[in-house]
């Protein structure tokens, strides 16, 4: 063999090792242009099966009617006649709007109370009313609310009722009360409340320790110490011999006397919702086909007895905000 | 022995330096590598690096080579990327009125929707080294300049708290990390002919806001009255070196420590609220206490191998990212990652060079089957460049083209699923409920239908995946003078 073929030979395959090389760098370039077009690879499907409310047990709120309803224990109706004597539990709940930044928030305050009624005769009916709990709905996430034993140390209150008649429909009044927090006033429906804790009226009322009556707000962001006077007056209709039911007012005046914070200082706007107020009557010492809160039978509603039967009873609506901001 | 131009032009390098903004953070020369030539080599050759570019790769090797100035000019996208999992039905926080104990779901300001493309890159390099005077010392300093993205400064909560503000996640090491300015200056001393040490510090900007604020009034704080003071100053972050070259010059080895460095945002707000006034809280404190950017604590091992006509590199890079700590300064349990990079320098027609280079960073960032959302991938590094040596004016001016490409190993997360989800609270691993099953009515006193089973807005529920890619390129000009 001549050497000219050989180098040829050799120059043929370094040629073919050249395009072999070129080749290679140019799927090279096209892999890399291609990621170009990449992103992350499809997501993933996750564990968690599609979940529906009422699945897992509890209450749908959807299903629950508003205070207008009659429930259950409202079933005893016809023509029996109101026999007012005996244990009743007394639900009110008051409306107003807290004005925040411009925007209105409903704010529905619940009092639960036991009334022992007695039939004076002639369509007058005493009562004797004792708190049992206070509860407010929070507004933008905090609530400010009340001990038991805040409830259960506001002073029993006598009052009375004026029925125009015992059958569902007739209507009654109320008689206006006032309801005096932490503070002895000489003259409680006209005298000016006291404003420092230091003030010789105001006494520890929930005997905590604190000046007047503690409020809390929200988990525990800050206590008031307050003392309070509202005005009461309601009136309605017999719903049914076991029930008493109609609207009215609340005007209360708080006066703050100390804080442990700033938070707790703070002042909003209030504007009172009369319309959305609701006051309900229930009997509830098992007489007349009424519901039976006694639950040890000692011939007395107590006011544990009466946290247990709770508002459900009543169905009382729930917050609505609309009725707070303006058109 | 270092002219008085060259002197003047290293302090006007540095004072030009230090006037830049804030923003300085340390991690794009990290993760790319500081020259073009460590770029191409996916990272390695941190033992053969002369001149500026050794001041944050090694800064003892500086004082093996020629004192050298230059500029590189780079760019390239940022094709990460993250897409999220449908949410299957009934997990949405409901509205339970005043009584929800987190905002509804549907009141989320940002639909939950995959991250828009981080910002793509764009800046330049500029450096110098010097000997001033003592043939055995060196002096320089080194900056990154980005010209996109420049001054970003964002945080994000990694968990559920997210829904509340960009209600998506976020590259965790790949997304401002490197659209951050960054500069180094370091010296290098010759202590034998074949030992060298040096250090250098790279630095982050550190501020302190104190806004004052007056609210006056509570019941409007759209309203307010603010001043903003916002001090900013420089924490350094050590780098110390030891190079060696042995075998008649061609085995290179250099050991490199950089110590941790975090660019952080901290301070209060000071609120006076009127009402408040008299009480403990007039006035109150806000506290802050942000972490931009967090690099870790590295050790590199390098070696290289000089033969003809290729010369070998391997690095190995340790990092302490179980240290890492996240945009709020919690630190979180991620892993130390040891990462390889090899790479040739291929001497081929007359003074040209080719470069090529495989490195693979592990992700410390380990499975998140849980609460939190954190996202990186594994990567592989290709380099690629070129390289030709000019004499001009009896010196040699090197220009080079320099590329490497980032590919994401795909990645996806799947929400571990849980008989019973915990509420959330500190501490809490697991996916939470932010709506608790024990939450009551507060009128019927039963528990909610639409609070049973598990609730969350977590954005990164039920899972996501991450991958894509990322790259620069650029041409780089150093000039190496006597």
């Amino acid at each position: 063999m001549s050497p000219v073929p050989m180098a040829g030979a050799a120059g043929a395959s370094r040629r073919s090792g050249l395009v072999r090389c070129r080749l290679r760098a140019l799927s090279l370039l096209v892999g890399l242009a291609s990621l170009a077009a990449c992103g992350p690879p499809p997501p993933p499907v996750g564990l968690f099966p599609d979940q529906r409310a009422g699945d897992l047990g509890g209450l749908d709120l959807a299903d629950e009617g508003g205070a207008g309803d009659l429930g259950e224990a409202d079933a005893a109706t016809g023509d029996e006649l109101l026999d007012p004597r005996g244990g009743w539990i007394f639900w009110r709940q008051t409306a107003t709007c807290v004005n925040v930044l411009g925007i209105g928030f409903e704010l529905l305050a619940d009092a639960l109370s036991i009334v022992e009624l007695e039939d004076l005769g002639g369509g007058l009916v005493r009562a004797r009313q004792r708190f049992c709990q206070l509860q407010q709905t929070p507004v933008l996430g905090l609530a400010t609310s009340a001990s038991p034993s805040l409830a259960e140390s506001i002073p029993v209150a006598d009052w009375h009722l004026m029925l125009a008649g015992r059958r569902p429909g007739d209507p009654f009044q109320a008689q206006d009360t006032l309801e005096i927090w932490g503070m002895n006033l000489g003259e409680p429906a006209t005298e000016e409340l006291p404003t420092t804790p230091d003030d010789p009226r105001v006494y520890d009322m929930d005997g905590d320790g604190k000046p007047g009556a503690t409020l809390v707000l929200g988990q525990e962001v800050c206590e008031l110490y307050v003392v309070q006077r509202g005005f009461v007056s309601w009136s309605g209709q017999i719903a049914s011999p076991i029930r008493l039911a109609g609207g009215g007012t609340n005007r209360s005046t708080q006066v703050v006397l100390d804080t442990t914070s700033g938070f707790c200082a703070t002042q909003y706007d209030v504007r009172y919702l009369d319309d959305r107020n609701h006051f309900v009557m229930l009997r509830a010492d098992g007489q007349q086909g009424a519901p039976d809160a006694d639950l040890d039978d000692d011939g007395r509603i107590s006011c544990a007895e009466a946290r247990a039967f709770g508002l459900a009873p009543f169905s009382p609506p729930t917050v609505d905000d609309s009725h707070c901001q303006e058109p | 022995m270092v002219s008085g131009r060259h002197c003047l032009s290293l302090v006007g390098a540095l004072l030009a330096t230090l006037a830049l903004p804030a923003g300085a953070r340390a991690d794009l020369l990290g993760a790319f590598g500081t020259s073009a030539r460590s770029i191409s080599q996916a990272g390695a050759g941190a033992a053969l690096a002369e001149g500026y570019p050794a001041v944050t790769s090694c800064p003892a090797t500086m004082a093996f080579g020629r004192p050298s100035l230059g500029v590189s000019f780079l760019g390239g996208p940022n094709r990460l990327g993250i897409a999220l999992a449908d949410r299957p039905a009934g997990y949405d926080p409901p509205a339970l009125g005043g009584s929800s104990p987190v905002v509804p779901y549907e009141y989320r300001l940002r639909t939950r929707e995959d991250p828009d493309d981080p910002h793509d890159l764009l800046g330049f390099l500029v450096g110098v080294s010097a000997e001033p005077g003592l043939p055995w010392l060196r002096l320089g300093l080194t900056a990154y300049v980005p010209l996109v993205g420049i001054g970003k400064q964002f945080t994000y909560f990694d968990d559920e708290r997210e829904q509340y503000f960009s209600n998506t996640l976020h590259s965790t090491l790949y997304d401002s990390r490197l659209t951050a300015l960054q500069f180094a200056l370091g010296m290098s001393v010759r202590v034998r002919s074949w030992l060298a040490l040096g250090a250098a510090l790279r630095f982050s900007v550190n501020s302190e806001s104190h806004a004052r604020v007056f609210l006056p009034s509570a019941a409007d704080q759209s309203v307010q009255e603010m001043n903003m003071q916002v001090t900013s100053g420089l924490e350094p972050g050590a780098i110390v070196g030891l190079a060696i070259r042995t075998l008649h010059d061609r085995l290179h080895l250099a050991f490199t420590f950089r110590d941790e460095l975090v660019m952080s945002f901290e301070g209060y707000n000071e609120v006076q609220i009127k009402g408040f006034e008299g009480t403990a809280q007039y006035p109150f404190y806000q506290p802050m206490d942000f972490v931009i950017t967090y690099s870790p604590r590295e050790v590199v091992w390098a070696t290289s191998l000089q033969t003809d006509p290729v010369d070998l590199s391997l690095d190995l890079t340790w990092s302490q990212w179980s240290h890492f700590r996240d945009g709020h300064n919690t630190n979180q349990d991620f892993s130390d990652t040891l990462g390889v990079s090899l790479g040739a320098e291929l001497r081929t027609w007359g003074r040209a060079r080719l470069l090529g280079g495989l490195g693979w960073r592990p992700s410390p960032v380990p499975d998140q089957t849980g609460r939190t959302n954190f996202v990186d991938n594994d990567m592989v590094r290709i380099g690629l460049g070129a390289a030709w040596d000019v004499d001009v004016l009896g010196n040699n001016l090197e220009l080079a083209l320099f590329s490497q490409l980032h590919l994401a190993v795909d990645r996806q997360t799947v929400k571990e699923r849980l008989d019973v989800h915990p509420p959330c609270a500190a501490g809490v691993m697991v996916v939470c409920d932010e709506v608790p099953d024990d939450l009551l009515d507060p009128y019927h006193g039963q528990p909610l239908a639409t609070a049973s089973g598990l609730q969350t807005g977590n954005p990164g529920f039920p899972g996501y995946s991450s991958g894509g890619w990322v790259g620069i390129a650029g041409i780089q000009a150093q000039w190496r003078y006597p």
